[in-house]
């Protein structure tokens, strides 16, 4: 009997660990895990400026369509930025599209891209949310598609932006990162 | 240093709030006072024209054949869209230049965010720095989407000046708009800019 009730504990345990373990698994993985931003590096480049590396990676199945800079096809446009507020929490800062995006980048299925980018404050966009330091913990955020179909009808229907024609991407977070020294150095 | 634009010192009250009546503005503190009315856009024009930098930035960006002149400056539709709109709360800007409504000749028409526009540009009046760069950011879009025609239409607002093939620093632009139009906002604003 008493060993009965021990192997019921030690299953309960286990199976009760596997639970919180799994919890704790979701709550961390972003819900489209199959498209990953990785931050690779993150460097002072200036007393308030930062050089940023990332990698995106396609772990999916499927080829993944999203707009980048003509000019530079391995730079996704818009990749936006978010800083975490102790107020507001995730705060999207910009970029402040006011340009429709111009070209089309695909990543095929266990293919990867390296992306390069600077974090700068003060910023003197027309962004109505500014940074107002390097400090707090950053994450970047991508807009994608899963057809090229829907990727030039988010292209065509970019403006307005309330415009029922253009296609909800799907977005992937990067992990969170802090800038090393970032400025200003004391609050 | 704050911009004081010239006409301001030769109309007073210019770029103020007006009173309704267009009488003096001097009412006993117990009158309500009437809302602030959002800015007539030509006279967002007029001090366009009139912000420092605007003919070397011109040349600089569009070439000594081209300057901006009352009559080819972009019309401003500051009603119709919320850029800021909650239900799109991912990088919203103030202004917002739709090549749509970008024709290849004549007159553009830009959209300025209709909260900043009825509220923001409505208390501080047409002469606010803010309200006049974010139009002359959109209007040098426009600009650039009629002339740089060597790029396909969506390409030609994020070329750099003159329309070259824009720099490392424009394409990762810290500010996070790599377009033209923030260039020429720059260039604008800051002195002895350089492009970089």
């Amino acid at each position: 009997m008493k060993k009965a009730v021990r192997l019921c504990l030690l299953f309960g345990c286990l199976a009760g660990y596997s639970c919180l373990d799994l919890l704790y698994a979701q709550n961390r993985t972003p819900k489209n895990a199959e498209v990953r931003i990785l931050v690779k590096s993150v460097e002072m480049i200036s007393q308030n400026e930062a050089h940023v590396k990332l990698t995106l990676i396609n772990e999916s199945t499927r080829t993944i369509f999203f707009t980048v800079n003509p000019f530079d096809v391995n730079m996704p446009e818009p990749l936006y930025l978010e800083q975490m507020r102790q107020k507001e929490g995730w705060t999207l800062f910009g970029p402040c599209v006011d340009n429709p995006p111009a070209a089309i980048s695909k990543l095929k299925p266990g293919k990867t891209i390296g992306i390069d980018d600077r974090i700068g404050v003060p910023t003197i966009s027309n962004c109505q949310v500014k940074p107002q330091n390097l400090l707090d913990s950053f994450r970047y955020s991508l807009e994608y598609f899963e057809s090229y179909e829907d990727v030039r009808a988010y292209m065509r229907n970019f403006f307005p932006s309330s415009n029922p024609k253009r296609p909800h991407p799907r977005i992937v977070y990067s992990e969170s990162f802090s800038i090393p020294g970032g400025w200003p150095r004391s609050r | 240093m704050k911009w004081v634009p010239t006409l301001r010192k030769e109309r007073e009250g210019w770029g103020t709030r007006p009173s309704s009546s267009g009488q003096s503005t001097n009412q006993p503190l117990d009158t309500p006072k009437p809302p602030p009315v959002a800015p007539d856009t030509s006279t967002v024009k007029t001090y366009a024209l009139e912000f420092p930098n605007l003919t070397k930035c011109t040349q600089l960006f569009f070439g000594p054949n081209f300057k901006f002149t009352y009559n080819n400056l972009p019309n401003i539709d500051g009603t119709s869209r919320e850029i800021n709109s909650p239900s799109y709360d991912r990088g919203s800007g103030y202004g917002q230049t739709d090549p749509k409504f970008v024709p290849d000749h004549g007159r553009a028409t830009i959209f300025i965010d209709k909260h900043f526009w009825e509220n923001y540009a409505a208390h501080y009046g047409a002469s606010d720095p803010l309200v006049v760069t974010t139009y002359l950011h959109e209007a040098a879009n426009a600009r650039a989407i009629q002339q740089f025609t060597q790029y396909t239409r969506g390409t030609r607002a994020i070329t750099g000046p003159l329309g070259r093939v824009p720099s490392y620093a424009q394409n990762h632009d810290y500010s996070r708009d790599n377009d033209i139009g923030q260039q020429f906002g720059e260039c604008l604003t800051t002195p002895n800019w350089t492009y970089k």
